[in-house]
């Protein structure tokens, strides 16, 4: 009996690992698709429509209701929130809340570069989100993130 | 992996009648040198196939599984530790089917069976974390980062390496030590993965960190 579950097993193994190595290669994002088109997003959260950057910086966590307004914060749950925590608290990333990314990066332009081209292990995510969401996700990291 | 330990099972009775003594130890079977080639260039192949698409492919940056847990982290950092759990059985089972340990003293049928089920489902916990590495933060080939280095490369290193335990199995004109010695150095890798992704998390983030 436990032999025939071992069988079994190691056959769900091997079929796993096929799927693995598919996924590697079929399960790549469109660019742009994960967390710009509102419809498109992962993220219930995420609306945006391609308007203009830092109107966040003033209600950072709940900025997509309008139209045309980016959501910093959905992009950040989506695409950050992996590696430096849900609350900015850090955990393969470093940490970004309390006060830490603004005194990493003084001048905002500095942490959109970062997030444009990748630093270190950190990814690039300039060919996956607009120059605008790129800047609401750097505002809501200085902003919104602080009071979550 | 799937058949891996099987010959493990297979060569336990063997290991088990290890303690008699070895009457044929003139007759040596002949290893086959071009198994033992292609065996080894299979791991290397598979290391290099996940290195490579750890550099090439662009990191999404993105989570993906959750399930139960706060984050993708979070369900990392455990999956791994299940693995490493499911791997030290592995490894007492088999110091136990090569006769290394002598506990339990009575040899236990079921054995060569729990053998292998804990291989293939440390095996098994190991993928959703490796796609989460691979796939959203690929392979981090900065030196200067010795954490992120070291687990880049022990990640590749892991399959390849599994790979060849799992060949040297199947194959059995290969030398003797070759599959005692890969699966020890699959262990090791899976120890050094560990260490410097888990056990980092909790001395560095947080514990439990679920």
């Amino acid at each position: 009996m436990l032999k025939r579950i071992v069988n079994v097993v190691e056959v769900l193994a091997l079929a796993g690992f096929v799927i693995f190595v598919l996924l590697l290669f079929t399960d790549q994002p469109a660019s742009n698709s994960a967390a710009a088109p509102p419809s498109s997003s992962s993220s219930s959260s995420s609306s945006s429509g391609g308007g203009s950057n830092s109107s966040n910086s003033s209600n950072p966590s709940s900025s997509s209701g309008g139209g045309g307004q980016i959501d910093g914060a959905a992009i950040y749950d989506d695409k950050c929130s992996g590696c430096h925590g849900s609350k900015g608290q850090g955990a393969i990333g470093p940490k970004l809340n309390g006060g830490s990314v603004t005194k990493s990066f003084k001048n905002p332009a500095d942490e959109v570069i970062v997030v444009k081209n990748g630093r270190g292990s950190m990814p690039s995510f300039g060919d996956q989100l607009s120059d605008e969401q790129i800047q609401a996700v750097v505002d809501f990291t200085r902003n919104g993130l602080q009071q979550r | 992996m799937a058949q891996t330990d099987i010959a493990v099972a297979e060569r336990t009775e063997p290991a088990e009648a290890v303690a008699e003594p070895a009457a044929d130890d003139t007759v040596k079977p002949a290893t086959n040198a071009v198994a033992l080639i292609v065996v080894l260039v299979a791991g290397a192949a598979t290391s290099l196939f996940f290195g490579a698409y750890g550099r090439i492919h662009d990191p999404t940056g993105e989570t993906t599984l959750t399930l139960f847990f706060t984050s993708t982290i979070s369900l990392k950092v455990w999956f791994t530790t299940v693995a490493i759990v499911f791997a030290l059985i592995q490894i007492l089972t088999a110091l136990r089917l090569y006769g290394k340990i002598k506990v339990p003293h009575k040899f236990p049928k079921w054995l060569g069976d729990v053998h292998r089920l804990s291989g293939t489902l440390a095996f098994v916990f190991t993928l959703p974390v490796a796609f989460h590495c691979l796939w959203a933060l690929g392979f981090a080939s900065d030196a200067s980062d010795p954490r992120t280095y070291i687990h880049s490369i022990a990640g590749c290193a892991f399959y390849g390496l599994f790979v060849v335990k799992v060949l040297s199995v199947r194959i059995h004109d290969l030398p003797k030590w070759l599959l005692p010695v890969a699966g020890s150095v699959t262990f090791a890798a899976l120890i050094v993965l560990w260490s410097t992704s888990s056990l980092w998390y909790w001395q560095n983030v947080s514990f439990p960190g679920v």
